[in-house]
């Protein structure tokens, strides 16, 4: 049985990103008092993002290394960690959604590498002629049957598919070359700049002509959060919600994702918190670990989403718990411009 | 011409940023006031028709051209686009839909007025009370302890301009607000004293260009505001001073042939001229006080709060979700506000108790009118004012959807935290 092992450890990479975080709320905040926001902002960057997008790449080819050694030996043996694998990958490219900016952004990796996955379909492009090559993966496929979505349902079949269905791990291998090509991009984007442009991390931290200010960094990512956490509260309702026998479900690895995201939001407040009142930073760490506490009662991984096993009704108020602190009190405490507010305001 | 000018870039910004489209024709819902649900958005090529003949109303305002038929169109124009949605409502829209009103109804010299026209006395007099109002009120408003003691909001807002070349490093500091905040209140409160004076005049003159240079360049979002008083402001002075500034330049070699408006002493005031101005000067005083009439703190009611003048004085986020109940099942639905409103409405209805209670109206009526029984609303909302932590705005059990919407007290909020 495949539990929780492989996103906890995509976790666990992100909080060694950041500064640390306990699991119980009582976060060990290391606030710096006095920090201006570009200082803030800088250690953000520095410290949470860019190792975010390191850890993401080097899972990337972790799992693509895995799913090799897979396809070169299926067996039990050989499926366990190359699924250990993908999840652990899968994970830390989530936990990265919280600064989908610069690179990301511009690329439009999520489509690439993590777009909503439609599993019949990628069953038919499986059935039928399957793409096997990065390039007609990147170029000529449906973003709803490529990224780690789709290489996670085609992981779910036994160690025997592997082995009597070549164009299984054609297509596998060719999914993750993708995902290794598009984190490391976008880890050299933030590292060394792409295609002439400087490095992301020094546009974000204010230099070269492009440059950022912190309040353009604060205000994306904020409003990215509050985005995220609407679109989970939204779909956990309607669960939560749904008519006694009504097929309404969660989509697939949507716990999962979340989980993956908590870690993203952790590390956030681990820098960001310097800026706001150590009491709300604590609030904030609390009720993160709330929804990661309900979601670990929970199986983790994309296939054995349960949403009864999360109580959807219950992680849905703990995620609106968390949205609400940080559409009132951080937006407030950063002065966070919220999307799309242009009209001239006075009042 | 100050206001003529201010009303064309008001009516062109809105074309040029795509305001029209986004605020008017995109939203499917509109919040409206009272009394005016009627008032919808005209078909999209009206809309933006409505807004060129805004800007040139504007336009021929400015130079004189049949100064009263043309602010009487924009006026109305300007009234009938502010009244689609409530959520656009802006403290200078409204000092710009006064002034218009005015201009309307006071005697005003017209194009190819001689630079000896005249004007009653009055007319000067009633203008500068309308610019003094915003400026005491906006004081008035600034009387409170988060303001003055905790530099609220305006640390806040600072906090987040501390790029800014020069004076950025020092805008972070908390002492930093506290003074600004005590320099605002002084300035609002005091400035139109000074302005009355002719000795301190134009050191009040200068004050107040500094002032809204100052906040517009701190505050960019606030858009037209600075530009619209400083360029309003000088009808403190004495009414002949374009003529003296055109006098000097000619003594310069340059020619200025402008019609300048005087107070003419031989124009006699008709008695329903006074009449009218003591109502308006009664209904100006009223109106923004009229909130004393309400329970609780008006930051936190919003119970007469819009029509106060109370510029850039709090900072309010809210988040709000509701929960609509059919009471023959029994079954409960929540709904996400952004499901079907614009990002500005969820913002600006998410701390406001009365467009809180008219969307919970909206979607019961709209439950009644695809054949099912008007169900019960209730909402969570919470709101976070000038730094507090956040706390429920309105009782969450309190069906919202059968609550009156109008002008009476509302017993369906939680306490002020302040």
């Amino acid at each position: 049985m495949i539990r929780s092992v492989a996103i906890r450890s995509s976790l666990v990479a992100l909080a060694l990103v950041g500064s640390g975080c306990g699991g119980d709320g009582e976060k060990a905040t290391d606030s710096t008092p006095g920090m201006t926001r570009e200082e803030a902002v800088g250690a953000f960057v520095s410290e949470v993002v860019v190792p975010a997008n390191e850890v993401a790449a080097d899972s990337a080819e972790a799992a693509a290394s895995a799913v090799a050694a897979l396809c070169a030996s299926p067996s039990e043996a050989s499926l366990v960690p190359a699924r250990a694998a993908v999840a652990a990958g899968w994970g830390a490219w989530r936990a990265t959604d919280t600064f989908d900016m610069g690179p990301a952004m511009d690329r439009r990796s999520t489509s690439v590498v993590s777009y909503k996955v439609d599993p019949e379909k990628v069953d038919v492009a499986l059935a039928a002629t399957p793409p096997t090559d990065p390039e007609t993966v990147r170029n000529r496929t449906s973003s709803s049957v490529r990224g780690y979505g789709a290489a996670w349902h085609l992981l779910t079949a036994d160690a025997a598919a592997f082995a009597g269905q070549p164009q299984r791990c054609a297509y596998l291998s060719a999914v993750l070359a993708v995902i290794v090509e598009e984190a490391g991009a976008v880890r050299d984007g933030w590292t060394d700049g792409l295609d002439g442009a400087p490095a992301f991390r020094e546009t974000a931290t204010g230099s070269g002509s492009d440059a950022l200010t912190s309040t353009d960094v604060i205000d994306a990512v904020v409003n990215m959060q509050l985005s995220q956490l609407e679109t989970s509260a939204k779909l956990l309702t309607a669960v939560a919600e749904a008519e006694p026998g009504s097929t309404h479900e969660l989509p697939a690895g949507e716990l999962f994702q979340l989980s993956a995201q908590m870690g993203g939001f952790s590390a956030t407040y681990d820098r960001l918190g310097d800026l706001l009142d150590p009491a709300l930073v604590k609030t904030v760490a609390k009720e993160i670990a709330t929804i990661e506490r309900l979601l670990s009662e929970a199986s983790m991984l994309p296939s054995e989403v349960d949403p009864t096993a999360a109580d959807a009704g219950e992680v849905a108020e703990a995620v609106e718990a968390l949205r609400s602190t940080i559409a009132t009190e951080v937006v407030s405490a950063l002065d966070v411009t919220i999307s799309f507010s242009e009209n001239d305001g006075d009042s | 011409m100050a206001f003529g000018a201010a009303a064309t870039l008001v009516a062109v910004r809105f074309l040029a940023r795509g305001w029209v489209e986004r605020l008017y024709l995109e939203p499917d819902f509109h919040f409206t006031y009272p009394g005016l649900s009627w008032v919808r958005p005209l078909p999209g090529p009206a809309m933006y028709a409505l807004f060129a003949v805004m800007a040139v109303a504007g336009i021929a305002l400015a130079s004189g051209w049949r100064p009263r038929w043309s602010a009487a169109v924009f006026v109305v124009a300007f009234v009938y686009v502010e009244a689609i949605d409530a959520t656009t409502y802006l403290n200078h829209y409204e000092l710009i839909t006064l002034l218009g009103v005015l201009c309307v109804a006071l005697p005003l010299p017209g194009s190819g007025a001689s630079t000896r026209a005249t004007v009653p006395v009055v007319t000067v007099w009633i203008l500068r009370f309308q610019l003094g109002l915003v400026y005491f009120f906006a004081g008035l408003g600034k009387v409170d302890a988060d303001w003055l003691f905790r530099g609220e909001p305006l640390h806040t807002w600072l906090s987040g301009r501390t790029e800014l070349p020069l004076v950025g490093s020092w805008l972070g500091l908390p002492w930093v607000a506290v003074v600004l905040s005590w320099a605002g209140a002084v300035f609002d409160l005091s400035v139109v004293a000074f302005l009355l004076q002719r000795r301190t005049r134009a050191i009040a003159y200068g004050a107040v260009v500094g002032f809204h240079l100052a906040t517009g360049w701190l505050f960019p979002a606030i858009g037209t505001f600075p530009l619209l008083m400083v360029a309003l402001t000088p009808v403190f002075f004495e009414p002949d001073w374009p003529e003296r500034v055109a006098r000097r330049w000619r003594s310069n070699g340059l020619g200025v042939g402008d019609a300048v408006a005087q107070v003419g002493p031989q124009r006699q005031i008709a008695r329903w001229v006074l009449a009218g101005a003591a109502v308006w000067v009664a209904v100006q005083l009223v109106v923004p006080l009229r909130h004393l009439a309400y329970p609780g703190d008006v930051r936190w009611t919003e119970e007469g709060y819009r029509w106060s003048w109370r510029v850039l004085l709090t900072e309010k986020e809210g988040v709000a979700t509701f929960r609509v109940t059919d009471p023959a099942t029994g079954r409960t639905r929540t709904v996400f506000p952004s499901d079907e409103l614009a990002p500005f409405q969820v913002k600006a209805m998410s701390v406001r108790p009365d467009l809180i209670r008219q969307y919970a109206h909206h979607l019961a009526d709209a439950a009644e009118e695809s054949g099912r029984v008007r169900p019960q609303v209730r909402a969570d909302v919470w709101v976070s004012i000038a730094g507090h932590p956040r706390a429920r705005l309105m009782n969450p059990d309190v069906d919202l959807a059968s609550e009156p919407l109008g002008f009476g007290p509302a017993d369906d909020l939680e306490p002020s935290p302040l």
